[in-house]
């Protein structure tokens, strides 16, 4: 069953992080912006379910990482570095 | 540590890719490159070459006949035989690499090229 007030909580950080970096492109960000996304992060981090799900999360890159690096020191090069869509920078 | 089964999974994927006829040629090609002589010849007239440019360069005197040495050096190093191969080898198995990557996404349901490469500098 999800949780829907994690969604939610979720979903109001990402808004929050969007806006703020949209603004910080015209040099628009309030410290009062930066201030909202901070306290919503802090929220996302001491919510239990979303706190489980990035641990999760965490755990899975890091074991796709050592993963590679074990393919990748066999084939003698790095296999996701290789095949990774390509994507700008910055 | 990765788990004992994904590791067996992981050497049976990297024998197939190793013998795979794609990763066979890019290897042989990439050995030719490396040992041939002339292209050895080249690339190390060529570095020489770009460092003495350089600090002609910072101090505005490069002439055009120097700019026309080098960039002909370079054309042809690009359009060596061994150089061509060891180019389209190298192509032709980054295709197959990100074909393989694709199967494996299509199966996770997430990239793992992207979630798995080392961070990219800029």
């Amino acid at each position: 069953m999800p949780d829907q007030e994690a969604r939610r909580l979720l979903s109001k950080f990402q808004e929050a992080q969007q806006t703020v970096q949209m603004a910080q492109g015209w040099c628009g960000a309030s410290d009062e912006d930066f201030k909202r996304v901070e306290q919503l992060r802090e929220q996302l981090f001491s919510h239990p379910t979303l706190k489980d799900y990035f641990q999760a999360q965490d755990d899975l890159v890091s074991m796709l990482k050592e993963l590679n690096v074990f393919i990748s020191e066999k084939l003698g090069f790095d296999l996701a570095g290789l095949t990774r869509p390509a994507g700008g920078c910055c | 540590m990765i788990d004992i089964r994904l590791q067996l999974a992981a050497e049976e994927f990297i024998g197939c890719v190793t013998s795979s006829e794609a990763v066979k040629e890019f290897q042989n090609a990439e050995r030719a490159f490396r040992s041939d002589p002339e292209i050895t010849r080249i690339r190390t007239d060529y570095v020489s070459l770009a460092q003495e440019y350089q600090k002609k360069q910072s101090s505005g005197g490069l002439t055009q006949e120097e700019i026309n040495r080098i960039r002909m050096l370079q054309a042809t190093l690009n359009k060596h035989p061994i150089t061509v191969r060891y180019a389209q080898s190298r192509q032709t198995m980054n295709m197959m690499l990100r074909d393989c990557n694709a199967a494996i996404n299509e199966v996770l349901g997430f990239d793992f090229a992207a979630t798995a490469a080392p961070a990219s500098r800029c």
